[in-house]
């Protein structure tokens, strides 16, 4: 054990050590004092007499220091352990064990587990490394339940806790005594590795880890110059001649953007140092962070040393055993986009795979499996809950990546699994995500790739700091409109601000690539490159299929099955389908569905459709079944009754319960304007009829029922099409080739980040890192207010695109619960937004007003506050109300009454709405009619004039208008 | 028949200098119907269009609406030429009656395969040369001064003198090869875009020469050196790179470009003088006092940063335009690093950046690519009254042996890496020719009692004293018999 002014923590540690069951005999501790002041050997001497002391004189570093206990050493195998840990009594036996068991395939060295001081969390478990030299610790921090602890071979040992023959040590070297610190396992486990020697894992052994007991006393920007240095000691020994050449210059070109992005974090404004800049800042000087300034040193460093490190390259490359492709593939992610002490953000991240792509380095890598994570928006089918479209659809988009190699995590939205936790394997709990915390994941999964299903949820990832790919799946915006969830204005926004976070699109039809083109290419996406990044993948599932079991002699069973969503409507299909079977007296047709397991969507016009089915003699209900359960059902029926009413949503659809139908061996009648039915009739899957012609459907019906083999000859073509054209290994080879490829748009590399800014803070309570929210440079700033005017135009745009598709107009129809009127809602009355109306008073004695409040069908928590005023431009009330809107119900009236005007007859008054404090999602509106209304006057949005009117009524002393 | 040249003039907020230029291309003696003028205006603010509406009525106006940078604008201006030369002028810059005239004087006494001239050009009040000839160092650090083969030979210092880039400050171009190649690299802005053209033209097969009698006084006071130094640095190291990238054979393009990249940092820290204290990054050093962790550096040596941001960004431009140039090239490294003149020249100032070019040159296996052997050796010897009265001397004689020796061992084409000075008459401590010729040679080889002249004696860096009189060489130097010619041959090798 290497001590340098570890008093602290000597007691715990060598308690620890004193324990273990191995014999004693056999077993030899060292203390290597690195030149302690802190009364370390004092204490040693009293408390742990029967340790032996070896003192270096001064402090060599870790690996030097190391080096000179192994010498001094006298075991034919020596470990290496932190002070600032404790073992489990096993711990040793475990580490020989493990040892041993691999020595006769050239295992010298074996790493330990290592826990966190409360042995909950990864500290320790795998080694990975990137292409310029960075190490990491996979699954660092991640819970120790749900992880996989089988022994495997690995890059390196964790040089906190590791066994290693000691003449194999000695032989190679050691730890390379002119790293100091950091890295030096990392280089010593490559080293091995090259020379022919194997590394393992032995799970069982376990440490306990109080993380960087000793690294938090030091300055950040001193680690920085270490990490960074030995990073290019490492690549400079380690890699073959043809490799270095090509990776050394990228190497320094990121290390230089490493320092442009921390000096920028420190406030160092770049488009100063444009020629074309306009800016005249007088000053010759400017403030540099440290660990910009230590990255530069880092690299003087190893420049001066090149020579030194030529002489090992020359001694090492001389030995060498394995190919560099050999020890590529145990780097775990060599393109992980990485940085020491600080977190990354889409301009690094750019920078790190232009540079990947540019000099030809990701080839090198390609064909290995990359790290994915699969963000879900809704249930995923695992477990016993019953899975949504979208949650299936994210689950083939994982399982097809896995079917070509790749590491696919899954995380789905906490928020499905309340109260549920027990019916899903545990590491989906654990891993599931809220808006809260899936930036924390991505960072702490650190995957080559996220693939985000939907694109709500790039909302809540701050920092899309790896390549996304983005599965635009639905017309999301559309389904949000039928939920009257928030108005368009903000939800179009919202959605371009997603998609600008991504890189890579996929969709689900070729309709819907024509209807995202447009969105991608209003989000700031060039229009030259959206046809090669927004790529189709059909819904597709398992190749594997289940069996459909034929049922010769029972009745045809139809079925129809999915989650009630408002906009789609199956009433009249469905309706047609029950009557003919009660006309023919035979078949049956069930029903599995309901309400959205999860999100609150409102079930449309299924309510009333069920009130009636539920009361036709050959129609079974049930609800939402699990997936298992589901498909069960679905192989053990006939025909799946899959028509609906066409609408924008149904038509840019390209449905997931179509396809489900297809892989449970189910036949399909089917809707003409869908964009499966030119499948279903090449393959004849099915049957295809005009969405509006019942007699069309009633007569396919009564044929099945006349001849039900046909169904089931169809059946077996319904899984030959599933199998051909949706199984998930076939589909995804499109965005398999992003993955393997990854990239950030070069869009995205300008987005500066409200990223938080490292200071270095070792002073206050010894933490490592401290973050501390900073500014954005003024830079950022002039950007942010500068690009917001142009989105603006661009949302504006796009809704108006969007009004077209829409169903209903913007604001969806309704009737005015008081006077019956026909209105829409407004949109929401979020900060600095108004909605008015000015107008002529028929009488005198004004008193009072009445508007209708529209609250979205929800509870909104902010104030509503009215104005009475003489003309839309002045400042000043006459009157005014303030009311708290969370007991306002949906279009209820609010009177704002006050002392009456005498002479309003014939004035020119202004009415006007605001939510001070209103923000997207918890806000209230008024309600309108879009034509003019019974008062003259004119309605104003915003402080300008709209269309319309408001619905207004106003009151008189002494008697309505 | 007179051929025809457009002069392109790109301009930025500077009119009271491009009336001044625009005055003086009015004087040109080149036949007027067969010379065209183009402003390019960059998106003055100054009045430029106007005032040269009413001034010039003849020129042709280009507007950009914003600043574009000066290869931006040439290349706009070359595109929408009309002859079948472009020259492209400084609008800082007042070319000699004859200027166009001493262009095609050089240009046609390099022969058949030479597409582009360069002017010589003075300082304004025509006291300093700022440009006779174009040379660069390994990472692609331009320097307006010749290749040092000729630059004591004032024969081979006429017409038609090889260059490895003419000063885009003035200079003369085939327009057909101009856009051929390319034109010049918008991406570089401003700065060592012409060094970059020159290095490419040499790689397509084309020669760059001098065109001594082509004069052209600079006023300076253009856009660029209006800016504040750190912008300038910006485009100087990132536009080196870019060089480097672009034009070098991929083997020695990531060599060199490590070193490159090596040296930049290097000079970053460098040129932040003692703002920054290396000592205070040592893990083992005593913590200060400093918590906010800021260092108040000078903008220049951020600039280096911001060189590199503005070279990754620009990354996938530069890769492209290598693609196209690693396609088309027909001349090898070899040939280009033995025009390049002073490969090993470095471009910051001091012994610690020296010892740092030495050892990254050592280190990276840059001594040995063809073609970068050459060393800059001034050979001096002194031929007194005595050694005059019996005709040539013995010492002249071996000197020339020496001389011929390098240049057989080398056997680099064209052999440029030897320059011989040596003075008929005299030699005293003052006389700046010779000043300036040790100033820029590595190696100093003094034949006989040479070595005392002043000047050689307080030059520093690498001196080998032939055939001196024992004792008394300076101290230092390396002392060789005058048969010692393969042991002098190996000593200048190694100087780096």
């Amino acid at each position: 054990m290497l001590n340098y002014n570890g008093l602290r923590h000597l007691e715990e540690c060598f308690t620890s050590l004193l324990d273990i069951d191995y014999p004693k005999d056999r077993l030899e501790l060292i203390l290597t004092d690195n030149g302690s002041t802190d009364g370390s050997l004092d204490f040693m001497r009293e408390h742990f007499p029967t340790v032996r002391l070896v003192e270096t004189g001064s402090n060599l570093g870790f690996a030097a220091g190391n080096n000179f206990g192994a010498e001094a050493a006298t075991g034919e195998y020596v470990a290496f352990l932190n002070n600032d840990t404790r073992v489990e009594p096993d711990w040793l036996n475990e580490l020989v064990k493990g040892l041993l068991a691999g020595q006769g395939a050239g295992v010298v060295c074996t790493s330990s587990l290592m826990l966190d001081w409360a042995g909950k969390k990864i500290d320790f478990l795998s080694g990975g490394l990137n292409f310029h030299g960075f190490g990491f610790q996979p699954s660092y921090g991640l819970p120790l339940e749900g992880q996989n602890l089988a022994p495997r071979d690995l890059l390196f040992a964790c040089g906190g806790s590791m066994l290693i023959r000691r003449d194999v040590f000695l032989e190679v070297g050691g730890f390379d005594p002119d790293y100091f610190a950091f890295f030096e396992d990392v280089d010593l486990g490559w080293r091995l590795w090259m020379l022919g020697y194997k590394v393992t894992l032995t799970p069982t052994a376990i440490t306990y880890h109080r993380h960087h007991g000793t690294a938090s006393e030091m300055a950040n920007h001193r680690i920085q110059v270490l990490y960074e240095r030995n990073a290019l000691y490492t690549i400079y020994k380690n890699y073959e001649e043809a490799n270095l050449n090509k990776i050394l210059p990228a190497a320094l070109l990121l290390l230089g953007q490493r320092a442009v992005r921390l000096a920028e974090l420190g406030g160092v404004d770049f488009s100063d140092y444009d020629l074309a800049s306009t800016s005249t800042d007088p000053s010759p000087v400017e403030n540099l962070h440290r660990n910009a300034v230590a990255t530069l040193i880092a690299v003087d460093e190893f420049r001066a040393n090149l020579a030194k490190f030529q002489q090992k390259r020359e001694w090492l490359q001389a030995r060498r055993k394995r190919s560099d492709a050999e020890l590529m593939a145990m780097f775990g992610q060599p393109g992980r986009v990485h940085l020491v002490n600080h977190k990354t953000d889409a301009p690094y991240a750019a920078a790190h795979f232009g540079l990947l792509h540019e000099f030809g380095i990701e080839s090198l890598w390609s064909h290995l499996p990359k790290e994915v994570l699969v963000i879900s928006p809704d249930v995923l089918p695992v477990g016993d809950i019953p899975a949504s479209g979208s949650g299936i659809r994210a689950w083939s988009l994982g399982k097809g990546l896995e079917s070509k190699g790749h590491h696919v995590r899954f995380t789905m939205p906490k928020a499905a699994l309340i109260g549920r936790e027990d019916q899903v394997p545990p590491e989906y709990v654990l891993g599931a995500w809220t808006p809260e915390t899936l930036q924390s994941i991505v960072d702490a999964l650190a995957p080559d790739v996220v693939v985000s299903c939907g694109w709500p949820n790039l909302t809540w990832l701050e920092r899309a700091n790896v390549p996304v790919a983005l599965d635009l799946a639905g017309p999301h915006l559309l389904e949000r409109a039928y939920q009257q969830y928030r108005d368009v204005e903000t939800n179009a926004e919202e959605k371009l601000a997603a998609l600008r976070r991504a890189d890579f699109y996929t969709c689900i039809s070729t309709r819907q690539k024509y209807y995202f083109t447009g969105w991608l290419a209003q989000s700031g996406v060039k229009v030259e490159d959206i046809p090669a990044s927004l790529v189709v993948i059909p819904y597709s599932l398992d190749p594997a299929q289940p069996e459909h079991h034929v049922r010769e002699d029972e009745e045809v069973k139809f079925v129809y099955g999915g989650i009630f969503l408002p906009w789609q409507n199956a009433a009249p299909a469905l309706l047609t389908v029950a009557a003919a079977l009660e006309e023919a007296g035979t078949g049956t047709l069930e029903v599995i569905g309901g309400k959205h397991p999860f999100h609150a969507v409102d079930t449309g016009n299924f309510g009333p459709l069920v009130d009636k089915l539920s009361t036709m003699s050959r129609v079974k209900m049930s609800g939402l079944l699990p997936h298992d359960e589901l498909v069960e059902r679905y192989t053990h029926a006939d025909v799946a009754v899959d028509l609906m009413l066409p609408n924008a949503e149904r038509e840019l659809a390209f449905p997931s319960r179509t396809v489900h139908y297809f892989w449970c061996g189910l036949p399909v009648i089917h809707a003409e304007f869908s964009e499966v039915a030119p499948f279903i009739r090449e393959y004849n899957a099915g049957w295809v009829v005009p969405h509006d012609d019942t007699g069309a459907l009633r007569d396919v019906v009564m044929s099945i029922l006349a001849n039900p083999n046909i169904a089931r000859m169809y059946s077996q073509h319904a899984q030959t099409l599933a199998r051909e054209c949706f199984s998930w290994d076939k589909t995804i080879e499109v965005l398999d080739k992003f993955i393997r490829n990854p990239y950030i748009r070069a869009e995205r590399s300008h987005e500066l980040n409200e990223i938080k800014v490292v200071t270095n803070q070792p002073e206050a309570g010894g933490v490592f890192i401290t973050a501390a929210e900073r500014e954005l440079p003024p830079r950022a700033k002039r950007l942010q207010a500068r690009r917001r005017s142009p989105q603006k135009q661009v949302a504006s745009r796009s809704i108006s695109l969007l009004r077209d598709l829409l169903p209903v107009a913007l604001g969806r129809n309704r009737t005015s619960k008081v006077t019956g009127r026909k209105c829409v809602t407004l949109s929401e009355l979020t900060e600095g937004h108004s909605h008015g109306q000015r107008f002529l008073s028929p009488r005198n004695g004004l008193s009072g007003a009445r508007v209708e409040i529209g609250t979205f069908g929800r509870r909104n928590t902010s104030r509503l506050v009215l104005h009475l005023r003489a003309h839309p431009a002045a400042t000043t009330d006459l009157y005014s109300l303030e009311v708290p809107v969370h007991n306002i119900k949906d279009g209820q009236p609010l009177l704002f009454r006050f002392p009456s005007i005498a002479d309003s007859w014939n004035r020119w008054f202004y009415l006007v709405a605001e939510c001070p404090d209103g923000v997207p999602g918890d806000a209230v509106t008024l309600l309108a009619s879009t034509r003019p209304g019974p008062i003259k006057g004119q309605r104003y949005e915003d402080g300008l004039p709209a269309n319309g009117s408001l619905l207004i009524d106003l009151e008189f002393a002494g008697g309505d208008a | 028949m007179t051929r025809s040249v457009s002069i392109v003039i790109p301009t930025y907020n500077n009119l009271k200098l491009l009336l001044q230029c625009l005055h003086s291309t009015h004087a040109l003696t080149y036949q007027r119907d067969s010379l065209e003028i183009i402003v390019v205006d960059n998106g003055s603010s100054d009045g430029t269009h106007e005032s040269l509406k009413n001034a010039y009525p003849r020129v042709k106006q280009i507007r950009l609406d914003t600043n574009t940078g000066f290869a931006f604008a040439c290349n706009h201006g070359a595109a929408s030429a009309s002859g079948e030369f472009v020259a492209f002028l400084n609008d800082d810059a007042l070319p000699s009656p004859d200027w166009i005239e001493g262009l095609f004087a050089g240009l046609d006494a390099g022969g058949p395969d030479a597409v582009c001239a360069a002017s010589h050009i003075r300082s304004g009040d025509g006291t300093q040369v700022e440009y006779e000839g174009g040379s660069a160092n390994l990472f692609g650090v331009g320097r307006p001064r010749p290749i040092w083969g000729w630059l004591d030979a004032p024969e081979k210092a006429g017409e038609g003198s090889p260059v490895l880039f003419a000063s885009g400050g003035a200079m003369l171009i085939q327009r057909r090869a101009f856009l051929d190649a390319g034109g010049f690299d918008a991406a570089f802005f401003a700065y060592f875009e012409d060094v970059d053209l020159g290095w490419r033209l040499w790689l397509l097969g084309h020669k760059v020469v001098y065109a001594p009698h082509a004069v052209v006084r600079h006023i300076g006071g253009a856009t660029g050196s209006r800016s504040g130094a750190h912008r300038r640095y910006t485009l100087w190291e990132c536009n080196s790179l870019a060089t480097i990238l672009k034009n070098y054979e991929s083997d020695n393009m990531e060599r060199i470009l490590s070193s490159a990249l090596m040296l930049l940092y290097k000079r970053a820290l460098l040129s932040a003088g003692d703002t920054i204290q290396p000592a205070e990054y040592a893990l083992t050093a005593p913590r200060d006092t400093n918590t906010a962790n800021i260092e108040r550096v000078p903008k220049v040596s951020i600039a280096h940063l911001a060189a590199i941001n503005r070279f990754n960004a620009n990354l996938p431009h530069f890769m492209a335009e290598r693609k196209k140039m690693q396609a088309t090239r027909c001349r090898s490294d070899a040939e280009i690093l033995s025009m390049l003149g002073r490969p090993w020249e470095p471009q910051f100032a001091g012994e610690e950046y020296a010892a740092a070019s030495r050892q990254i040159a050592d280190t990276m296996r840059l001594l040995d690519l063809p073609g970068a052997e050459q060393r800059r050796v001034l050979v001096v010897a002194q031929s007194d009254d005595e050694a005059e009265a019996v005709g040539i001397s013995s010492l002249l004689a071996h000197h020339a042996r020496v001389a011929l020796a390098l240049v057989d061992e080398e056997r680099a084409s064209p052999p440029v890496h030897l320059a011989y000075g040596f003075l008929q008459h005299r030699l005293l401590p003052h006389d700046k020719e010779l000043g300036d010729l040790v100033q820029s040679a590595e190696i100093l080889v003094a034949i006989g009692n040479a070595s005392n002249a002043q000047v050689i004696r307080e030059a520093g860096g690498p001196l080998a004293v032939v055939d001196y009189p024992p004792g008394t060489a300076p101290n230092g130097a390396s002392i060789f018999t005058a048969s010692e010619t393969d042991r002098l041959i190996e000593f200048c090798k190694r100087q780096m």
